[in-house]
C-alpha cells in the first residue's frame, strides 16, 4: 500500500469527528485525548489543522525508542509499532518534531496513526473532505498542478 | 453509566463546597439531559420569591445526553437560571467544544449556588475541582479573559463573564470561548452576582456507549438525513443568514426597533450575499457537518482587522436591522457584545428604544451627552459602553427595556419586549406563523428560538390568513417524510386545504425542540426537518442504553416545558404578560397590525393543545399526572 | 568484506542493522563478553520495579541474529587489537577484519573505599546486576548517586517494598541535568514516596564483616543490607588505548564526525566515545540510547563507503517518577553557566517549566509535570530556531499552515 492521508487544512471548519472516531475505533471510548489525528487550533483566524503521523522514511520516533520498538514496514513503509514491547517511556513522544505520537493514557503505551490497517476512518467521516487517502505517487503531483494553477490565477489577475 | 458521564457536579460557593452527586437511571431518563435536566432542577430545588442576582439563585449547565457521541450536531450545553430579566424561567443554549469538556470531565451538570466572597473562577480538571481567584481577571472582557486562561490552564473550555455580567447589567450574558454564547435571559448577570468570572472545565476521560455498532449506525443515518434536507446545501454555504431575504420580503425585520417596514439597502447590507463578501470559511460545532459558522475577516474601512465568528442573522438583524446600522459596524457589534459579554439582541434592543425616546424627545442631549439616531454606530456603541459601564442613563437602560420604560412618561410605547425579554427578528406584523406565536408562548419571553415549525415554509407570508393557520406550501413527500406520529400530523396539517395549525404545531414544534436541547442537537432547518424523535429516541438508547421509544422521549421534552411552565406561574407569571408590544396592535407597518382578538384565540387554541387551562395558561391537572409531574 | 562489531549493546546493533540494510551480502561478525542476546539497559529498572517481565528486557534472540546473517561471539573477551595485521586476538583464536566498529560501551563505576567489594554492593548496567539485586532481596537499601539510574532505582525498589535511603553527593538531585527548582520538585516528590533523600552528603565507607550492615558518610552512619552504586560509568576503552587509538581530553575514543577514530579503518561509536553537543559544539559525553544508535548508524554506513556526518548529540530525557514527568532538552543546569541565558518560565496546575533562552533561541528546556506535546519545542532546540521566526509564522495563516506544530511551540513559548 503507496497511500498516505492527504491533509486539505484550508476545508478543515474544527468538527472534531475525526477525533472522536479515531479514538473510539482505537480504544472504544469517544475521546478525543486518546485520538492519533490531532486538530491543533489558531484561534486569533478561525483556522484548524490535523495532523497525525506522515511515516517520515527516518523517524526520529524510532532512533529515540529504548525498547526499539518502532520499526517501518518493508512492505507498505508505515511506521509500526509492536505495541507489547512498548514500557511507555515516552521519549519517542518528545523525539517527534511534528507531535504526533500519542500516550495512549489508558494502555500506557505510546502510538501512532496506523491508517485503520488501510481504510482510514477519519477520511470517511470528515464531513468537508480535509483529509483524503491518496497514493503517494499522486499527492505530489496534485500538489504541483495546484501551485501551478494558482500561480496561474495571480497572474491571470495582475 | 454509558452514553452519560455519571455524575453532576454542585458547588456551593457561599462556603466553597464541592458535592459530587450521583446521576441515577431515572432521573437520566425521566429527564433525559441538557433543558430537562435543568427545568427538573430548578423546579426542585429553586425556592420561589428569590432574588435573580442574589445568592440564593441557582445557575445550572447540563450537557445534552448525546453530547460526547459524533451523532452530528450533538455538542449542546443548556445554562438556566431565575432570569433576571423576566423575574422567570431563564435559560439559553450554546453549542461548540464546552459540553464535551463537561462530560469528558466526569459530569453531566454543573450546579452553581451561592455567592463567593470575593471575585473567583472555577476550574474543572476531570474530578480536580478548584475555586480560584480571579482578582487580576475581573474588568477584562471576556476575550482577553479567554486569553490568559487558556495560556495558564491548556485545553480548558470556558464558560464566563464580561465586564457587563460583573456590572449585573440585567441583559448581560454568558460567553462560550470565543465563537458562541448562552446569550439570552440575563445569565451572565447571574454569574457576575455570584462573584464568578468564569468556569474552565477540561477532561481527559471518554464516553462509554452502550452499543457502539449501533451508535456508528445511527450516527450515519442522521447524518444522511441532515444531508437530505432540502435546506441542507444552502446552509453550508450561507447558514443563518439565508433567512434575512425572505423576513425582508416580508417586512418582517424589526427595523429601527419595529418601527418601520422597510430599510432603505437591506438587500445589501444583510442579505445573504454579504457572506461572500467577508468570508470564506467555515466553522463547526463539536461533531457537526454542516459547518453553519462563518469566520468573518473586515479588510478596509473603519473596522479594518476585525476577524471572529460572526454572520449569524440574529445579529445582523439585531444590529443591522433594529438599529440600523452597516453591515461592518453590525459585525463590530457583535464583537463587542461578545467582548462586553452582552445579549445581542437585548442591547441592540435596549439602545433601539432609547434611540426612539431620543426622536421623539422624551430624552435628550442633555441626558445622553450625545444625540442618537438609527444608523449611527459611534453614538450607539457609545451607548453601548455607558450602559455596560452603568454611566449616566446607561445606569436606567442597563435595566433592561421594560424596567427602563418606567422611568420615562409615554416610553412605554416603544417598549418593544415580551414579559420583560426584547424581541429578536421576525416582527409578527410582517410574518404570522408558529414562529412567531411561540414568541408569545416561549417560557422564556420574547423570543424565537424555541418554537420552530419544522416543516416552516419559508416562501409564504401568513397574515393573509386567519392567524390559527399557516401555508403548508410543499409537496406531499415533505408531509410523508416528517417525523411525527401520523395521528398527529393528520390533525396538524391539512394536505387538502394546504394549511398548518398554527395552535397544534406550536405544541409539537416546542416540545421537539425542548427534546433538542434536551440531547443536545442543533436547531438548524437541514436538521430540524429530518431529525424526529424516532432517531433521536434510537440514537439515546444506543448510546445510553436506556430504553426509550419515541413517544417515551418526546413525553420527556414536555415534562421539561411542562415543569418550566409551573415554575413560571410559581414565580407569578400571569396570562396578562403574554402580549406582544402595543406598538403591534396599535401601529401598522405597511398595512399590517396585529388583531389582538384574533391572537388571543390562537393563543386559547394552543392552551388546549397544550392541555392547560385557556383562561388560566395554567397546566391542568390531567396533563400534569399524563406527564408524571 | 568482513566486518567485525565489538559490542552487542544499543550502537553495536545499530550498526549491525545498518549496514544489513544497505548490504546483505558483507560478512557481520559481532563480539561480546556478555552472553545475553541484545536488551535494553535503560529498561533494567522497569524491570526492577515489577512493570515488565524480564523477558521483555530482550530486543532479539538468537534466531534474530541469524536471520540478519549476524555471526555472533558472545560470552569471549576481546585481548588485543592489532592495528597494523588488522587482527583482533582472544585467548584461543584471532579474527581478521576489514573494518572494525568499536562499541564497547561503558562500565559503571563502584569507588574503592573500605567495603566496597563486600557482598551486597551492587550497580545496575546489565540484566546479570538486575539478577544479581534481585536475588540478594535486600530490604534496607543506600542507593549512591541521583543520575537517571539512581533515581530510578530507587523508585523501583521503594515501590518493590524496600526502605530506601537516596544520597546524592551534590546539593541537589540529579544535578547534571535539573536546576534547583525541578530538582526540588523531584525531592518532594520522592520524599512523599517515603524514599529519603539525603544530598550534599559523602559515603565514606560501607560497613560490615561478611556482608553490607551499613554505610557511613560524612554527616551519619545509616544501616543497610543492600547499596547500589549509580555515581557514574567508565567507557571501556582500555583495548583501543592499547591499540594506539587515541582518546579525548573526557576520556572517551576520539573520532571524527564520520566516527573515524585515526586508523583508518576502526570506527567507534556508542558510550565509549567522546562525542560533541549539537548545540554548544563542544566534546560531551552522551551516554544515551538514542545517541549510540544515531552515531551508530553514522559509523556504519561510513564503513560501507556512504558518506555520513554526525551532527552532534541532544540531551533528551525523560523521566516518570510516581506518575510525574520530569523532562530535559538541550543544554540545563550547570551546562548553562556560561551562557547568558534569558529564561521563560511557568508554573501553573500543569506543572513547572523553565526555558534558557540565548540570542533569541531556546538552548534548553526543564519540564516537570504535564509532558504533552513537547517535541515541537525540542525540534526547535535541535534545529536552532529563532523564537522570533516561530512567532512570524504563527501570526501569518499562509506559512502556519505548512507548519501547524508551530502551535504547540508557541503555547510554551509565548504564554
Amino acid at each position: 500500500m503507496n497511500k498516505r492521508l492527504l491533509i486539505n487544512t484550508w476545508l478543515c471548519d474544527g468538527c472534531g469527528l475525526c477525533e472522536l472516531v479515531c479514538a473510539f475505533s482505537h480504544t472504544g471510548l469517544w475521546h478525543p485525548a486518546l485520538s492519533r489525528i490531532k486538530v491543533l487550533e489558531d484561534k486569533k483566524n478561525g483556522l484548524f489543522f490535523p495532523t497525525t503521523c506522515a511515516h517520515c522514511v527516518n523517524p526520529p520516533c524510532a532512533n529515540a525508542c529504548l525498547m526499539n520498538v518502532i520499526v517501518k514496514d518493508p512492505e507498505t513503509g508505515l511506521t509500526i509499532r509492536n505495541e507489547s514491547s512498548c514500557i511507555g517511556c515516552r521519549a519517542c513522544e518528545i523525539s517527534c518534531p511534528f507531535n504526533v505520537c500519542l500516550f495512549d493514557y489508558v494502555n500506557e503505551v505510546v502510538v501512532n496513526c496506523d491508517l485503520c490497517k488501510g481504510d482510514p476512518l477519519c477520511v470517511k467521516v470528515c464531513p468537508t473532505g480535509a483529509i483524503e487517502f491518496v497514493s503517494v505517487e499522486e499527492t505530489p503531483e496534485r500538489k504541483r498542478v495546484a501551485a501551478a494553477s494558482d500561480r496561474l490565477l495571480e497572474s491571470a489577475q495582475r | 453509566m454509558y452514553g452519560y458521564a455519571g455524575k453532576i457536579l454542585e458547588l456551593d460557593l457561599s462556603n466553597r463546597r464541592v458535592v459530587f452527586r450521583e446521576l441515577s437511571p431515572e432521573f437520566a431518563s425521566q429527564n433525559i439531559g441538557g433543558i430537562g435536566f435543568n427545568a427538573r432542577i430548578l423546579y426542585d430545588e429553586l425556592k420561589p420569591g428569590v432574588d435573580p442576582l442574589g445568592e440564593e439563585n441557582i445557575l445550572v449547565f447540563s450537557a445534552g445526553a448525546l453530547v460526547g457521541s459524533p451523532f452530528p450536531t450533538a455538542a449542546r450545553t443548556e445554562a438556566s437560571a431565575k432570569s433576571p430579566m423576566t423575574g422567570t424561567f431563564g435559560t439559553s443554549n450554546s453549542g461548540m467544544f464546552f459540553g464535551t469538556q463537561l462530560k469528558n470531565a466526569g459530569f453531566d451538570a454543573v450546579i452553581l449556588k451561592g455567592k463567593a466572597d470575593k471575585p473567583v473562577y472555577i476550574l474543572i480538571s476531570d474530578e480536580n475541582v478548584e475555586i480560584l481567584d480571579a482578582a487580576s481577571l475581573w474588568g477584562k472582557d471576556s476575550w482577553e479573559t479567554i486569553d490568559i486562561l487558556k495560556a495558564r490552564h491548556r485545553g480548558v473550555e470556558l464558560a464566563l463573564i464580561g465586564q457587563a455580567g460583573e456590572n449585573l447589567i440585567r441583559f448581560a450574558s454568558l460567553e462560550n470561548g470565543r465563537y458562541d454564547g448562552w446569550g439570552r435571559t440575563g445569565l451572565g448577570a447571574v454569574m457576575g452576582s455570584k462573584n464568578l468570572k468564569a468556569v474552565a472545565v477540561r477532561g481527559s476521560r471518554g464516553i462509554r456507549p452502550h452499543d457502539p455498532a449501533g451508535l456508528l449506525a445511527v450516527t450515519k443515518k442522521g447524518q444522511d438525513l441532515i444531508k437530505s434536507s432540502s435546506s441542507y446545501i444552502a446552509f453550508t454555504e450561507y447558514g443563518t443568514m439565508n433567512a434575512t431575504i425572505p423576513y425582508g420580503k416580508f417586512n418582517a425585520l424589526g427595523n429601527h426597533n419595529f418601527s418601520r417596514g422597510t430599510l432603505d439597502g437591506w438587500k445589501e447590507n444583510f442579505g445573504k450575499q454579504v457572506v461572500d463578501v467577508f468570508s470564506d470559511r467555515h466553522m463547526a460545532c463539536q461533531s457537526c457537518i454542516i459547518a453553519c459558522a462563518h469566520w468573518v475577516e473586515i479588510t478596509e474601512g473603519k473596522y479594518k482587522g476585525l476577524k471572529m465568528k460572526d454572520m449569524e442573522i440574529t445579529p445582523m438583524v439585531a444590529f443591522g436591522a433594529t438599529l440600523g446600522l452597516s453591515t461592518e459596524a453590525a459585525i463590530k457589534g457583535s464583537e463587542l457584545s461578545q467582548r462586553y459579554g452582552v445579549d445581542m439582541v437585548s442591547i441592540a434592543g435596549v439602545i433601539a428604544f432609547a434611540t426612539e425616546l431620543y426622536k421623539n424627545g422624551i430624552i435628550t442631549r442633555e441626558d445622553l451627552g450625545y444625540e442618537l439616531e438609527f444608523g449611527d454606530d459611534d453614538t450607539a456603541f457609545q451607548l453601548m459602553k455607558d450602559i455596560v459601564e452603568r454611566r449616566g442613563l446607561g445606569k436606567i437602560l442597563a435595566e433592561g427595556t421594560k424596567r427602563a420604560a418606567e422611568h420615562f412618561d409615554g416610553a412605554q410605547k416603544y417598549a418593544v419586549h415580551i414579559k420583560g425579554l426584547e424581541i429578536p427578528m421576525i416582527d409578527a406584523r410582517g410574518r404570522w406563523s408558529t414562529w412567531t406565536l411561540g414568541m408569545l408562548t416561549n417560557i422564556r419571553g420574547g423570543d424565537h428560538l424555541r418554537c420552530r415549525n419544522p416543516v416552516e415554509n419559508l416562501r409564504y407570508n401568513e397574515n393573509n390568513y386567519d392567524y390559527t393557520k399557516e401555508r403548508f406550501g410543499f409537496k406531499s413527500h415533505v408531509y410523508d417524510y416528517l417525523d411525527m406520529p401520523d395521528n398527529l400530523k393528520e390533525e396538524i396539517i391539512d394536505m387538502e386545504n394546504d394549511t398548518v395549525d398554527i395552535a397544534k404545531m406550536s405544541h409539537w414544534a416546542e416540545d421537539l425542540i425542548n427534546l433538542y436541547n434536551s440531547v443536545g442537537i442543533c436547531i438548524r432547518p437541514p436538521v430540524m426537518d429530518r431529525i424526529g424523535p424516532t432517531t433521536l429516541a434510537e440514537a439515546y438508547q444506543v448510546f445510553t442504553g436506556i430504553d426509550m421509544n419515541p413517544v417515551e422521549i418526546m413525553e420527556g421534552a414536555e415534562r421539561a416545558w411542562n415543569l418550566m411552565k409551573l415554575f413560571n406561574l410559581r414565580e407569578g407569571e400571569d396570562i396578562k404578560d403574554l402580549k406582544f408590544p402595543r406598538r403591534f396592535y396599535e401601529e401598522a407597518i405597511g398595512e399590517k397590525i396585529l388583531d389582538e382578538a384574533k391572537v388571543q384565540q390562537v393563543l386559547s387554541n394552543y392552551f388546549k393543545a397544550r392541555g392547560w387551562d385557556p383562561d388560566s395558561g395554567r397546566p391542568k391537572d390531567e396533563t400534569l399526572s399524563r406527564l408524571k409531574i | 568484506m568482513r566486518i567485525v562489531i565489538i559490542g552487542n549493546g544499543a550502537a553495536g546493533n545499530q550498526a549491525a542493522e545498518t549496514i544489513r540494510k544497505h548490504d546483505d551480502q558483507i560478512e557481520l561478525i559481532m563480539l561480546s563478553h556478555e552472553t545475553f542476546p541484545e536488551y535494553s539497559a535503560c529498561a533494567l529498572p522497569d524491570c526492577m520495579a515489577g512493570w515488565i517481565p524480564r523477558s521483555n528486557l530482550f530486543l532479539k534472540n538468537e534466531r534474530d541474529y541469524d536471520k540478519q546473517r549476524i555471526q555472533t561471539i558472545l560470552g569471549r573477551q576481546v585481548s588485543s587489537i592489532n592495528i597494523d595485521n588488522k587482527e583482533l586476538s582472544m585467548e584461543d583464536e584471532s579474527i581478521a577484519y576489514d573494518k572494525l566498529i568499536l562499541a564497547t560501551g561503558s562500565r559503571p563505576i563502584i569507588p574503592s573505599l573500605k567495603g566496597s567489594a563486600l557482598k551486597g554492593n551492587f550497580v545496575l548496567k546489565s540484566v546479570a546486576d538486575l539478577d544479581k539485586i534481585l536475588e540478594h532481596r535486600g530490604s534496607r537499601v543506600v542507593v549512591v548517586g541521583s543520575g537517571n539510574i539512581g533515581v530510578e532505582v530507587a523508585e523501583a525498589l521503594e515501590i518493590q517494598g524496600c526502605q530506601v535511603v537516596l544520597i546524592e553527593l551534590m546539593e541537589r538531585l540529579m544535578p547534571k541535568i535539573f536546576s534547583h527548582k525541578a530538582a526540588a520538585i523531584l525531592r518532594d516528590t520522592l520524599e512523599k514516596h517515603q524514599i529519603k533523600v539525603l544530598t550534599g552528603e559523602k559515603v565514606l565507607e560501607v560497613i560490615g564483616s561478611q556482608r553490607v550492615e551499613g554505610i557511613i558518610t560524612d554527616r551519619r552512619e545509616l544501616p543497610c543490607d543492600t547499596v547500589i552504586w549509580a555515581v557514574g560509568v567508565k567507557q571501556n576503552v582500555e583495548l583501543a588505548v592499547q591499540a594506539g587509538i587515541d582518546t579525548g581530553q573526557m576520556g572517551g575514543i576520539k573520532v571524527n564526525r564520520h566516527m573515524q577514530t585515526n586508523c583508518e579503518d576502526i570506527y567507534a561509536c556508542g558510550d565509549c566515545i567522546e562525542s560533541f553537543d549539537i548545540i554548544s559544539g563542544k566534546p560531551a559525553l552522551s551516554l544515551l540510547w538514542p545517541s549510540a544508535k544515531r552515531q551508530a548508524e553514522v559509523a556504519a554506513l561510513n564503513c560501507l563507503g556512504r558518506e555520513s556526518a554526525y551532527e552532534g548529540s541532544l540531551n533528551v530525557g525523560i523521566e516518570e517518577f510516581y506518575d510525574t514527568n520530569f523532562v530535559a532538552i538541550g543544554l540545563t543546569a550547570d551546562a548553562l553557566k556560561e551562557y547568558e541565558v534569558q529564561l521563560i518560565e511557568k508554573e501553573d496546575s500543569r506543572g513547572y517549566y523553565c526555558l534558557a533562552v540565548v540570542d533569541d533561541r531556546v538552548i534548553g528546556l526543564e519540564l516537570v509535570g504535564d509532558c504533552d506535546r513537547l517535541g515541537a519545542i525540542m525540534s526547535l532546540i535541535k534545529n536552532g530556531t529563532a523564537i522570533s521566526e516561530v512567532k512570524r509564522i504563527i501570526s501569518n495563516p499562509e506559512l502556519l499552515v505548512n507548519i501547524p506544530w508551530y502551535v504547540d511551540a508557541g503555547e510554551i513559548l509565548f504564554s
